[in-house]
């Protein structure tokens, strides 16, 4: 299994009961309660954090971007991305850039390009359509959101593989001269990787397109479900997909026993569930975002709106992986041989964890779990089933 | 009450379904997008002393989504069709909230088939500095308490408008809405430039206590439009319609009368 070290960069000195408040960590928890000087310390804690994982073995190293919440403060990942470029040995990626939310995608080909020029071909390319909340702070409408992201995704790939200039003539995007400086190292183009909450349409299309898709944070079981609707989607779209396109995101926190490991985690993991990642449906999912029949499964989640969940609660579900060495090496073990994935992308910091304990895991995951992993594929399925 | 009778028109391409009453002075209504969307009651009143047709909004209410629908100039240049696949002329034209936006910037187009134009708590433009709820925002029964006025009536809406069965149209009608209002929100930059171009006596009618769209608004329509003139409707919030339907269809008979007096 292939490990990656993920970062979500949250605001983790925030006020939680200006969250609570507030009633979310997005679009409108003002930014009066961001401290630069807290900010600044909490973006360099977040690189040397990156910086170690990377010497400690890590597969590579992903931002991603959010915009206007305390939830994650990268609205412009590429910045990290370039300040982490020359300093790791692994992979980057940015899963992913948003490309419905830009009004020239180009300018996501051309950033894309220069990181994987800069890193001599060691990028991965992140597609997304943004989430619902973004769609209210940047004021794109909803309603285009799917077309806009699969017109700016042809455009990117097609400035990537065919020379330019030429002329790019769309319903959202019009230019005459397409012609990137630069184009990308890797040929025809990076790896491409789709996280996606489940919609069933990103799935079949991540499928057609023989990208990788991301699971985000999701119950375990859903993961799985989400897992085996890909590889039917693959089915149908004429090949057998492979483990590697399959990218579990989740998080582990290694201590040495159990009862340790959830005590530590408790605070940062229920501030993150509970506060930071608050979903109002009517904020996540605007008009036209998803269909009816998505907005609807979700309203029809009892309490989703004001659901609290303990910690015991989160681990039951699967949603991270949290324990000594040996129950996170059986349950990340049993997750891969039920869910047949071979990519973990996987956040070593999250909530308001701070930079001692993050340090302290990432060195218990890299001598722990890293090594036990690093060959380790999927059961067969005769293997799994008994 | 006069009776109420249902059609299709073929206007190009699509058979626009059209909802008709009463006799007398052609009226055609135009209705809103949001809270709830329903001009029935405003019909009815209109219709004891009118000749009254409302079309429903091609695509919305689960009607068939025409393919050339992207934007409400498209609504605007649609209905044009409208009127003259229907063969009519000296009508009086009707817009409520988005449908008023519809009705102004069809009327700056192409006035000729009009006798007079009303708009009543109409989208379109935008004024500076007039704060304004967000429609897309928010749980549905808040903005249903930010559309009317009255509590008490706010309370029987969330009742009888938000049930299960009506869900998916519902969401069907808010993703309509945020297609042709989301950006810019609920106005088109450059439909302000043109609105002297109306020539169509022209009745504004607005909500005193409209959170979507506030009194700026009407006074900004009226010294937009050359010789409008502004009525306000007293205790009553964006859904006039619903909120006051005898008020403003009495508002609004008298303007037509009035017009029709003084050809």
């Amino acid at each position: 299994m292939k490990i990656f070290h993920f970062h979500l960069m949250p605001y983790a000195d925030v006020n939680l009961d200006a969250i609570r408040k507030a009633g979310t960590a997005w679009v409108t928890l003002s930014n009066s309660e961001y401290d630069p000087q807290k900010g600044a310390e909490l973006y360099n804690q977040y690189l040397d954090q990156m910086e170690f994982a990377d010497s400690l073995g890590f597969e590579g190293q992903i931002v991603n971007e959010h915009h206007q919440t305390a939830y994650g403060m990268m609205p412009i990942p590429g910045v990290m991305a370039g300040a982490l470029a020359r300093r790791i040995k692994g992979k980057l990626a940015v899963l992913g850039r948003a490309l419905p939310l830009v009004n020239n995608p180009m300018t996501i080909a051309e950033e894309f390009a220069m990181l994987d020029n800069i890193t001599r071909g060691r990028f991965i390319a992140g597609f997304v359509r943004g989430i619902g909340a973004e769609y209210h702070s940047f004021g794109v409408n909803p309603a285009e959101s799917l077309p806009r992201f699969l017109e700016a995704h042809d455009l990117i790939i097609r400035a990537w593989t065919e020379p330019g200039p030429f002329a790019h003539e769309g319903k959202f995007y019009n230019f005459k001269y397409v012609n990137p400086w630069p184009t990308p190292y890797q040929k025809p183009h990076p790896p491409i990787f789709c996280p996606s909450s489940g919609s069933l349409d990103t799935i079949r299309w991540v499928a057609q397109k023989r990208y990788t898709y991301c699971q985000t944070l999701a119950p375990f079981e859903m993961v799985a479900k989400t897992f085996d609707l890909f590889r039917e989607e693959a089915d149908k779209a004429g090949y057998e997909s492979s483990p590697d396109q399959l990218a579990w995101s989740n998080a582990i926190f290694v201590r040495e026993t159990d009862e340790k490991a959830l005590r530590d985690v408790r605070p940062h993991l229920e501030a993150y569930m509970n506060e930071f990642l608050t979903r109002d449906p009517a904020m996540m999912m605007p008009p036209g975002y998803s269909s009816p029949a998505s907005i609807k499964r979700v309203r029809a989640m009892r309490g989703y709106r004001t659901m609290r969940q303990t910690a015991e609660e989160i681990l039951d579900k699967g949603i991270i992986i949290v324990g000594s060495p040996n129950t996170v090496r059986e349950k990340l073990a049993a997750a891969q041989d039920r869910a047949k994935f071979n990519i973990s992308l996987t956040k070593t910091q999250f909530g308001t964890m701070p930079h001692a304990l993050v340090r302290e895991n990432q060195i218990a995951i890299a001598e722990e779990i890293l090594p036990y992993f690093r060959d380790r594929a999927p059961a067969p399925a005769k293997l799994a089933a008994e | 009450m006069s009776e109420v009778s249902a059609s299709a028109t073929r206007v190009g391409d699509y058979d626009l379904r059209v909802v008709e009453a009463g006799l007398g002075r052609p009226v055609v209504v135009l209705g809103d997008l949001f809270g709830v969307a329903d001009t029935r009651e405003f019909c009815a009143a209109l219709a004891q002393k009118n000749a009254v047709q409302a079309p429903v909004h091609p695509g919305f209410d689960g009607t068939p989504q025409p393919e050339w629908l992207d934007t409400i100039a498209d609504l605007a240049n649609f209905y044009l069709e409208f009127l003259k696949a229907r063969g009519l002329r000296a009508v009086n034209l009707v817009g409520l909230g988005v449908g008023g936006w519809i009705a102004a910037e069809l009327a700056v187009r192409d006035a000729s088939r009009l006798a007079s134009l009303t708009l009543v708590n109409a989208a379109g433009i935008r004024v500076e500095g007039a704060p304004q709820c967000d429609v897309f925002l928010g749980a549905e029964d808040d903005l249903l308490r930010r559309l009317v006025h009255d509590p008490s009536l706010a309370h029987k809406l969330i009742e009888t408008s938000l049930t299960p069965e009506r869900e998916d149209l519902r969401l069907l009608n808010q993703q309509y809405a945020a297609r042709l209002c989301w950006q810019p929100r609920l106005f088109d930059p450059h439909l302000r430039k043109w609105l002297h171009r109306i020539d169509a006596p022209t009745l504004l009618v607005w909500g005193e206590k409209n959170a979507l769209f506030p009194q700026a608004y009407g006074a900004a329509w009226r010294d937009l439009i050359p010789g409008a003139q502004l009525e306000t409707l007293a205790a009553c919030g964006h859904l006039a319609g619903i909120e006051k339907p005898a008020e403003l269809s009495a508002l609004v008979t008298a303007f037509i009368a009035q017009q029709g007096a003084a050809q």
